[in-house]
């Protein structure tokens, strides 16, 4: 496990017990009606930790990463950063906290802008946040240009003129000029190519084992999750249903869901049996999430109190490690 | 003992459905740049399913956009000594010849299916504009196939479906009402452009398995373009994977990502991020960058980047092949290929 050892340990980030949710649209009588898009979720993020959300799309990754940004309307629990409340936090503490919290979207073409030559996109954080002297902006540009492995002589060029590599490593750049303490890395590789992912890959893991920057990475990719992920939390509608170490997670998955979900992926590696069934059926609607445990429909060992009762926190059978393995299913408890 | 393969029939067990000989795609904007596909020879029987593999900007879907009639003259030129589906010979068809074409004999389904839905009709009004367009049949028919369509491809609830629009599917619903749409008339070909590459894994693993059933059921011979080597694996009977517009090796999958010859298909191989219960496999990245179709070096085009490349490299390879006579032939085009046995796939 990275990051300081337990007792010593400070924690960078803490999401506690948090709900976001989003007004719908009115229907024209009394109050917009809310749909819920995250339940109760618990996570906290060390110096130097990459921390996975992984599940289906419109399962709430998504949302709880940029609740953690303010981008995301948070309707209980709190969000904490650096030992203090995001919801407590003055105009300046707040303004000092999004400097060290820097996001990465998943399409570098969109977040990137198309009437900017890369110097004057790279420019901004600096100017923004003043972290160095103007005298020094060129010499820091290309500095952390070359951690991200590109040659100062891309400055003058456009968005549409990389790869989409290239561009994916020039959003990593304008994040790392801000000096952020974590970066919430949204789908950062599902728009690239294999080849490109590897290096950006290793990149990220380079940036969290040399300079100790924490990662919120958001994926679906269970292959991509390993390769980088200390600690992995599985979402489903809108609820954390497994979390704990890694190599944990992804060696005794306790839930249904993260079994089906390993099961996917090695079915697309053509590794799986034959006769593996695969998960049947999509997510229900996250507006109409069913009773009991949201994933009774589509689990293959749904028993009659899974129908009923929200299935609440049982430890799983797990190695001896710093972090408890933990999973939110009635066979476990 | 490997031997120089001059003429080897690709796929020579079941007649070819689709034939495709030295097709060249070249693009009007850049008239002096090599070819953007250059020399592409594949044959796709009936019921099967060939994997078409590479980067980004390595001519797969262009090559799509070919099988099509869809490269307009304006935006490239496409020659070939001949592309031939059944008995049409496709490379002298004219639009109105296209027009009957596609849809019926050869159909395409793409990578984002809310972008080829239209979004202001209904599912059912969409694929009811299929089969008027090359059906002759009633009312009542055209609507029971639209409906046997949709079942076809794993929707139960297919009567309230055809009601719906587009934006009220989620992205896996869209793409299997693509597939059902594609499927209408029962294509000799279907084209299939990254067609799972916007869904999640566990929705990806169902659709892939529902198109190769529907190819085996029907007949119905699948081009999946895809960069995901995983998918190109688990779903496609052969593969060919590509680099800048060359197919540089191809084979029976198995043979391709077991025992890869090509330098280049052992790099994809190698780069890409594998689950593994036992712990993490490092990927491995492969060194530079595809060149610039104005910068592609001379003879083999992945001489830039290649740990093998050698002096012999700058002329073009020829084919080559370990087994000549087997009935689907594992081929690569290299000067100094891996050693049969070993290779970084497993």
């Amino acid at each position: 496990m990275k990051g300081l050892p337990a007792g010593q340990a400070e924690e960078l980030l803490r999401i506690n017990q948090l709900d976001v949710s989003y007004a719908l649209a009115r229907s024209g009588f009394g109050h917009a009606p809310r749909r819920t898009a995250v339940h109760d979720v618990s996570i906290s993020i060390r110096p130097g930790q990459v921390v996975a959300l992984v599940g289906e799309s419109g399962c709430g990754k998504t949302s709880l990463a940029r609740a953690v940004l303010q981008l995301a309307p948070v309707s209980r629990g709190e969000i904490v950063f650096r030992g203090q409340a995001v919801h407590a936090m003055d105009k300046n503490q707040r303004r000092h906290m999004r400097r060290q919290i820097q996001f990465v979207f998943q399409d570098p073409l969109a977040s990137l802008s198309p009437r900017r030559s890369l110097w004057q996109t790279l420019l901004e954080p600096l100017k923004l946040y003043r972290n160095c002297p103007p005298s020094a902006y060129r010499s820091r540009i290309i500095e952390v240009l070359e951690q991200v492995g590109l040659g100062p002589d891309c400055l003058e060029s456009y968005p549409h003129e990389l790869s989409g590599g290239q561009r994916q490593r020039v959003a990593l750049a304008r994040a790392l000029l801000a000096g952020p303490a974590l970066i919430v890395a949204d789908e950062p590789m599902s728009s690239l190519d294999v080849s490109v992912q590897a290096r950006i890959i290793t990149l990220m893991r380079q940036l969290s084992d040399e300079l100790g920057i924490a990662f919120l990475l958001i994926s679906h990719d269970l292959a991509v999750v390993q390769q980088l992920a200390d600690l992995i939390a599985v979402m489903y509608l809108g609820r954390v249903v497994e979390f704990g170490e890694a190599g944990e997670v992804l060696a005794r998955p306790a839930h249904p869901y993260t079994q089906a979900l390993i099961n996917a992926v090695a079915m697309l590696d053509a590794t799986a049996g034959p006769n593996d069934p695969g998960l049947p059926g999509e997510p229900p609607s996250a507006l109409t999430p069913p009773p009991g445990c949201v994933f009774h429909t589509r689990c293959r060992h749904a028993m009659e109190v899974c129908r009923a009762t929200i299935p609440g926190k049982s430890a799983a059978p797990q190695a001896p490690g710093e972090y408890p393995h933990q999973v939110w299913c009635h066979l476990w408890s | 003992m490997s031997q120089r393969a001059e003429h080897v029939a690709v796929s020579p067990a079941k007649p070819p459905v689709l034939s495709v000989r030295q097709l060249r795609i070249s693009l009007a904007a850049l008239p002096h740049a090599p070819a953007l596909v250059d020399g592409l020879d594949f044959e796709l029987a009936a019921g099967e399913v060939l994997g078409l593999v590479g980067e980004s900007g390595c001519g797969k879907s262009l090559t799509a956009a070919a099988l099509l009639g869809l490269v307009l003259p304006e935006t490239g030129q496409v020659s070939a000594a001949h592309i031939r589906l059944g008995n049409t010979e496709l490379a002298q068809l004219d639009e109105r010849g296209w027009r009957r074409l596609r849809g019926r004999d050869i159909s395409m389904i793409f990578q984002e299916p809310l972008t080829a839905l239209d979004p202001v009709l209904s599912i059912g009004q969409q694929l009811l504009a299929v089969i008027r367009r090359h059906r002759k049949v009633g009312r009542k028919v055209a609507r029971q196939l639209a409906l046997d369509s949709l079942q076809s491809v794993g929707i139960s609830d297919a009567v309230h479906l055809v009601r719906q629009y587009p934006h009220q599917l989620s992205g896996g619903m869209r793409q299997r009402v693509m597939i059902a749409m594609a499927m209408l008339c029962q294509p000799q070909v279907l084209v299939a452009d990254e067609p799972t590459t916007a869904l999640d894994v566990t929705t990806q693993a169902q659709i892939l398995q529902q198109l190769r059933q529907l190819a085996r059921q029907t007949g119905t011979a699948v081009l999946l373009i895809s960069h995901d080597l995983g998918v190109v694996a688990s779903s496609c009977d052969r593969a060919m994977v590509m680099y800048c517009g060359r197919v540089v090796e191809e084979g029976p999958v198995d043979a391709l990502f077991r025992r890869p010859r090509h330098p280049y298909t052992a790099a994809l191989l190698a780069a890409r991020p594998r689950l593994s219960a036992t712990g993490i496999k490092p990927v491995a990245a492969i060194p530079g960058t595809v060149p610039a179709v104005s910068q592609l070096p001379a003879g083999c085009r992945f001489n830039t980047r290649c740990p093998q490349a050698g002096p012999a490299c700058q002329n073009s390879p020829g084919w080559t092949t370990d087994q000549p006579g087997a009935p689907s032939v594992h081929r690569y085009a290299c000067h100094h290929p891996l050693p049969a046995a070993g290779g970084a796939g497993a």
